[in-house]
């Protein structure tokens, strides 16, 4: 550990606070209100014409078709594309059509902002692929996050008393002023800066060169910033190359670095200051920044610690170990830029690498398990994690109302039987699937033969698959061969379920939530913020993603730590 | 039920084109226009204007004259088409083992404990960095092997230390290829091994 290094994570996190407020301000407006300028009036109708929309209200059934049906309609299409890619335009290295498993868990993984990628990128697909299959998923899946947090924020917030309208608003428009707005302008920022530091742009094949020694190697070429830029913004993480955020063409300075992390949080974080707004109590939203934020810094400052230590098996080497743990991690970055990245890939459900996760110390992947586990709600995906912290809000608030004994009440609408169900079934699902993904993997042969990696680790790579594909995370322990047709089967059905089941439960409970009569708040009505809600509601938290997993977190990375102090090898 | 499907694909076509499309083919031209050299992979070429490499991609010297790069994982070692880390976990026997043989490879060149980069792989198998550490540590054998004082090789990695981006972000590090083009520069081309 350096100070260097503790200075870089403080900036950090100091500029997140900083730019929660005015970014959720933006996003406030954005979603609000039709455009103030005239010329956005305009062409949004304009767009709105072309697709054929009168804009509408829908309820809380046809919001959900709508949503399911935009997917799907992306899963056939991306599918089609990778089955053609070799007929299609810009396909300048002949790559041959992809095998249809891999094509469907791929499309699969796209289109519900997994981006698990059983493939590697320079080797499989062709540009056009990249672009008109991937690029476009990363913009449809990040905007249809924000939908379904806007939908259910709406549903928790919206006051019948004042306010006419009854819904949960609409599925299209929402989608497209998030990618119109939100997302195509930022990332086409995001891209220029890219380029400008060494990030690749460009449709040329791969060069063969003679390097200097002269030898022959290839430079893989591509679109990469466009892509880059979305892929981070959006808390997508699918890269254009096999490593991702690690390889210089996608990540070549520290600045990229910190622009990366930084783009990857911002809007999951901006948008607990946009619900505080729509729930016309900001201080309710910084409740819940608070929450994500301790979360956050503690998991970040044990990663670092972690990394920071030497391999103790190679003490007996003649080793300089100072700088930390260095397999898998880039030098440019060193180990405070990897663990802080790896660490914020996790808790937002981004899940791009900028180094291999496979190498992080037992403890240190750990980490990044226990991120995923928590349900991807420590500021989460964009919209997603928002939407996952309001159902954590529910059950925290159920569980208060238990305690006093009085009927729960959220922002002043009684939460009843229904709603709780729901909300409970929502958090029971993830670990019923990767529980069960888990075990069934270990218990046969073909699960068994995709690993490389012997001994507890074993068991953390196929944890951490099921874990990283459920929570629609998709970053991996990349050790582990998943592109066999039970890994590309199975994961793509986990990363579709682990996707909509919660939406669809989410939004019934908007459904149901959004005409509700809002009572006054009495003396006995717990309050949706301060530090004892703050408290509750990371109790709750911890309580569900950690002790549910721990019999499993200790099999896996706890035995292997001690297995490496005793100096046992696999 | 059927008007939304129609919705739903007219939707799909827009945002495919304007997101698949326009967009990235907008960043390409735009891109192409402000920073040509870095869009195109920051290449350099040699006199006779053929690419040498790309200073942002890591090159496998073998040749002890050069200074060496770290262990690679992506392929047979840099292969710019197969990017990838080792994955092998802390506590695997392959990983110690490969730490042991590139030890016994390279120990003889330096007596002084080896810096842990030079016998880690990195993430992406194409990282064009050393630490400064690692590169002064392989100074003596580069002074024997070019047949220069080892004055003057240090004097040279100084030069090509990177400080941390704006002084705090990432960590200090050496430009390999660009290093060894150097060295060639001044003490000219090594004899090419067998």
């Amino acid at each position: 550990m350096t100070l260097l290094g503790w200075f870089q994570i403080s900036f950090f996190f100091m500029m997140i606070v900083v730019l929660t407020k005015p970014l959720g301000l933006y996003l406030y407006h954005v979603y609000q209100k039709p455009p103030q300028i005239k010329f956005f009036r305009r062409f949004e109708i304009l767009i709105f014409q072309i697709c054929g929309l009168q804009k509408q209200e829908q309820d809380w059934k046809d919001y959900v078709f709508a949503l399911i049906l935009f997917n799907i309609i992306g899963i056939g299409v991306v599918f089609l594309i990778e089955m053609m890619q070799n007929f299609l335009p810009l396909n300048p290295q002949n790559l041959p059509t992809v095998p249809w498993d891999l094509a469907l868990n791929t499309a699969v993984s796209f289109v519900t902002h997994t981006n698990w990628q059983a493939y590697s990128g320079e080797t499989t697909l062709s540009y056009f692929t990249q672009m008109a299959g991937l690029t476009w998923q990363n913009f449809s899946a990040a905007a249809t996050g924000m939908a379904a947090f806007l939908a259910l924020a709406r549903g928790l917030t919206h006051r019948m008393n004042q306010d006419i309208e009854r819904t949960i608003g609409n599925f299209w428009v929402d989608l497209i002023r998030s990618i119109l707005y939100v997302f195509l302008p930022g990332s086409f920022i995001l891209a220029l800066i890219y380029v400008s530091q060494g990030v690749i742009q460009n449709f040329s094949p791969a060069l063969d060169i003679t390097t200097l020694e002269g030898a022959k190697q290839t430079l893989a070429m591509g679109p990469v910033a466009s892509q880059e830029a979305i892929k981070i913004l959006g808390t997508n993480g699918g890269g254009f190359f096999n490593a991702n955020s690690s390889h210089p063409f996608e990540n070549p300075t520290p600045l990229t670095n910190f622009l990366q992390m930084l783009s990857l949080i911002l809007i999951p974080a901006a948008l607990t200051y946009t619900y505080g707004k729509m729930a016309r109590n900001s201080r309710h939203g910084w409740s819940l920044f608070s929450a994500m934020f301790m979360v956050a810094i503690t998991g970040a400052v044990c990663l670092y610690y972690f990394e920071s230590q030497p391999n103790p098996l190679l003490q007996n080497l003649p080793l300089l170990q100072d700088l930390g743990n260095l397999e898998g991690k880039e030098v440019r970055f060193g180990i405070a830029g990897s663990s802080l990245f790896g660490h914020l890939a996790t808790i937002t459900s981004g899940g791009p690498s900028n180094s291999m996760y496979d190498s992080f110390s037992p403890l240190g992947g750990m980490v990044l398990l226990i991120n995923m586990l928590l349900g991807e709600v420590v500021f989460g995906g964009v919209g997603v994690g928002m939407f996952g912290m309001l159902m954590f809000v529910l059950i925290s608030v159920f569980i208060a109302g238990l305690m006093v004994g009085r009927t729960p009440e959220y922002l002043g609408k009684k939460i009843e039987g229904k709603e709780v169900r729901f909300a409970i079934l929502y958090v029971a699902l993830y670990p019923l699937l990767i529980l069960l993904g888990t075990s069934w993997s270990i218990l046969s042969s073909y699960g068994l033969s995709s690993l490389q990696n012997a001994g507890p680790h074993g068991l953390t790579e196929i944890l951490y698959a099921y874990t990283s594909a459920t929570q629609n995370n998709g970053s991996a322990f990349a050790g582990l061969n998943a592109n066999t047709l039970w890994y590309n089967l199975t994961l793509a059905i986990a990363m579709f379920i682990g996707r909509f089941l919660p939406i669809c439960l989410g939004l019934a409970i908007a459904g149901s939530m959004v005409n509700k009569k809002i009572a006054l708040p009495s003396a006995g009505t717990f309050p949706a913020q301060g530090m004892l809600f703050v408290g509750l509601l990371m109790a709750v938290i911890l309580i569900i993603g950690a002790l549910t997993f721990f019999p499993v977190l200790t099999l896996g990375p706890f035995i292997e730590n001690i297995y490496l102090l005793q100096g046992k090898t696999f | 039920m059927n008007k939304e499907i129609m919705i739903g694909l007219r939707v799909s076509l827009f945002t495919l084109f304007l997101t698949g499309l326009v967009y990235p083919f907008m960043v390409t031209e735009i891109s192409t226009l402000l920073f040509y050299k870095k869009g195109r992979g920051s290449l350099i070429f040699d006199e006779q204007n053929k690419i040498i490499g790309s200073e942002l991609i890591g090159q496998d010297f073998k040749n002890p004259a050069y200074f060496f790069l770290r262990p690679s994982a992506a392929g047979k070692g840099y292969d710019g088409m197969s990017s990838g880390g080792s994955n092998l976990a802390p506590t695997s026997k392959k990983l110690l083992k490969r730490i042991q043989e590139t030890i016994e490879k390279i120990k003889k060149d330096n007596f002084e404990s080896i810096p842990i980069d030079l016998v880690t792989a990195s993430g992406s198998g194409l990282d064009p960095h050393i630490s400064p550490q690692a590169a002064y540590w392989q100074a003596p054998r580069i002074a024997l092997k070019r047949d220069v004082s080892l004055k003057r090789v240090i004097a040279l990695i100084d030069d090509f230390v990177e400080a941390p981006q704006f002084y705090f972000l990432g960590e200090k590090r050496v430009n390999v290829l660009k290093l060894n083009l150097v060295l060639d520069q001044f003490f000219g081309s090594p004899v090419p091994l067998p």
